[in-house]
């Protein structure tokens, strides 16, 4: 387990963040490049777990970001992190893409792999080690999960399954599913304690 | 609702994994959580969005920065050359300096003028064919005239020439009346012209005479006059009188005249070759 102490290193300060939505507002083009080369490697992680081929992945990363430039008046700090916004369009977009290729992997067979490249796409060293870190930190608590739990998770958020399309899929009675998934939650709730409000 | 089952419908609820029912009873709980519940439910929300920090990252393609920047550049240019359209600019001419002609509403004035011209126009175009038709007559008066002009020269050619002789008549019972006579010696013919005779009674009719060197009178014409006391006389002298006429006279004789005056009261008298 990493260092809980990463919060005070985050070079990522949430009033940095509301002013690079206001000049995102204001059409700024240098603050969506900013945003782009501080997320645009989890906003591609994302595409690419979810849907699988890099085509349509790369795809979700320019209309995600797009989405990010033409809709950040709608950005609500206090519901959250602007990069939690910011994968939450990614995720959105790219199960809509899966949806319509109608070519999701297969669930089972796909588990995070948690000995994957770290991050790599910045420019700035210090963002990048911080990233890198906080990655690790993110991978070690999924790695710590029970088998069960970071399974039902997955095919939650990389799926886009319900509840009962999660338990129908494993086959599993839907109290089970919602125990796993709850117990699994509140495990990462805890070990990622330190990087929430980062 | 408990605290362990708020937890558990948050947590499948930040991953999205809630669904039917419990979804929507859980969506209208919400609307009256507690402010730990929420603050709750944001956590798991942010714990989720962490889950990707997990996933192997490769490197980005590099031209998917292309990409979006050339998309926002097109945009940003499209916005530059397109006018707002919700910017809708209201045009107020300009006013280089206050004129008299400002506090005027031209629109009725124009249009007032426009019809005052049509009817001018019209009232024009009838008077000109009036005047037209007036020229006609006027026209035609003319050459009536002209050739009234050319009989009355042609008449007057014959009264006034070398062989015609002028005279004269007045008379003391009527002051005012007189008469002209203009003889062609030529073709002895008189054209008398007697003007102010007063208006012969019912019973009675004016009467000229000749009057010869030898005082004899020879009944010359019976006549009559207008209302104003006018007649126009046309005469051929008798061959066997005319050489012997003295004087004309015009007395007032009963109705249809007399063989010889029945009077001396002379209305008008002129001495030939005075």
């Amino acid at each position: 387990m990493q260092d809980a102490n990463l919060s005070n290193q985050s070079p990522f300060d949430p009033s940095d963040e509301l002013q690079l939505v206001e000049r995102l507002c204001a059409r700024d083009q240098a603050a969506l490049n900013t945003l782009y080369e501080r997320y645009s490697g989890v906003v591609h992680a994302v595409a690419l777990r979810i849907i699988g081929q890099p085509a349509d992945a790369e795809d979700v990363v320019v209309d995600s970001f797009w989405q990010v430039w033409q809709q950040a008046a709608n950005y609500d700090a206090s519901r959250g992190q602007l990069r939690s916004w910011i994968v939450t369009i990614a995720r959105s977009r790219a199960l809509d893409r899966l949806r319509v290729l109608r070519r999701s992997p297969l669930a089972e067979a796909e588990e995070v792999n948690v000995a994957g490249r770290e991050i790599v796409a910045d420019d700035d060293p210090e963002q990048s080690a911080w990233l890198s870190q906080k990655s690790a930190i993110v991978r070690n608590a999924m790695a710590s999960l029970p088998r069960e739990q970071r399974q039902a998770l997955e095919l939650a958020y990389y799926h886009g399954l319900s509840q009962s399309e999660v338990a129908e899929r494993l086959g599993e009675p839907l109290g089970t599913i919602k125990t796993r998934i709850r117990l699994g939650m509140m495990k990462l709730r805890e070990q990622l304690q330190s990087l929430r409000g980062h | 609702m408990d605290e362990g089952k708020f937890t558990e419908w948050a947590a499948l609820y930040a991953i999205e994994a809630l669904d039917g029912e419990e979804l929507r009873a859980f969506e209208q709980y919400l609307q009256t959580a507690s402010v730990e519940e929420q603050r709750e439910l944001r956590e798991l929300m942010d714990v989720t969005a962490m889950m990707p920090l997990a996933l192997p990252q490769p490197v980005v393609p590099a031209h998917l920065k292309a990409r979006l920047m050339a998309r926002v550049k097109e945009q940003l240019e499209a916005e530059e050359i397109r006018p707002a359209p919700a910017k809708v600019l209201e045009f107020t001419p300009r006013r280089e300096r206050f004129s008299f002609l400002d506090l005027f509403n031209w629109q009725p004035i124009l249009t007032a003028a426009t019809l005052l011209l049509a009817i001018t126009s019209g009232l024009l175009l009838w008077q000109n064919r009036n005047v037209s038709r007036e020229r006609d007559q006027l026209a035609q008066q003319v050459a009536e005239l002209a050739q009234l002009n050319v009989a009355s020269q042609k008449q007057l050619d014959d009264l006034v020439t070398q062989t015609t002789k002028f005279v004269s008549l007045a008379g003391k019972e009527a002051p005012n009346a007189n008469g002209k006579v203009f003889w062609d010696t030529t073709r002895n013919e008189w054209v008398m012209y007697i003007f102010n005779l007063p208006a012969a009674p019912a019973d009675k009719d004016y009467q000229l005479w000749y009057i010869t060197t030898d005082q004899q009178k020879v009944s010359a014409r019976v006549f009559g006059t207008d209302a104003k006391g006018r007649t126009e006389l046309r005469i051929a002298l008798p061959q066997n009188v005319a050489p012997h006429i003295a004087a004309t006279a015009v007395t007032l004789e009963p109705k249809g005249g007399s063989p010889q005056p029945t009077n001396t009261r002379f209305y008008l008298v002129g001495q030939v070759g005075a």
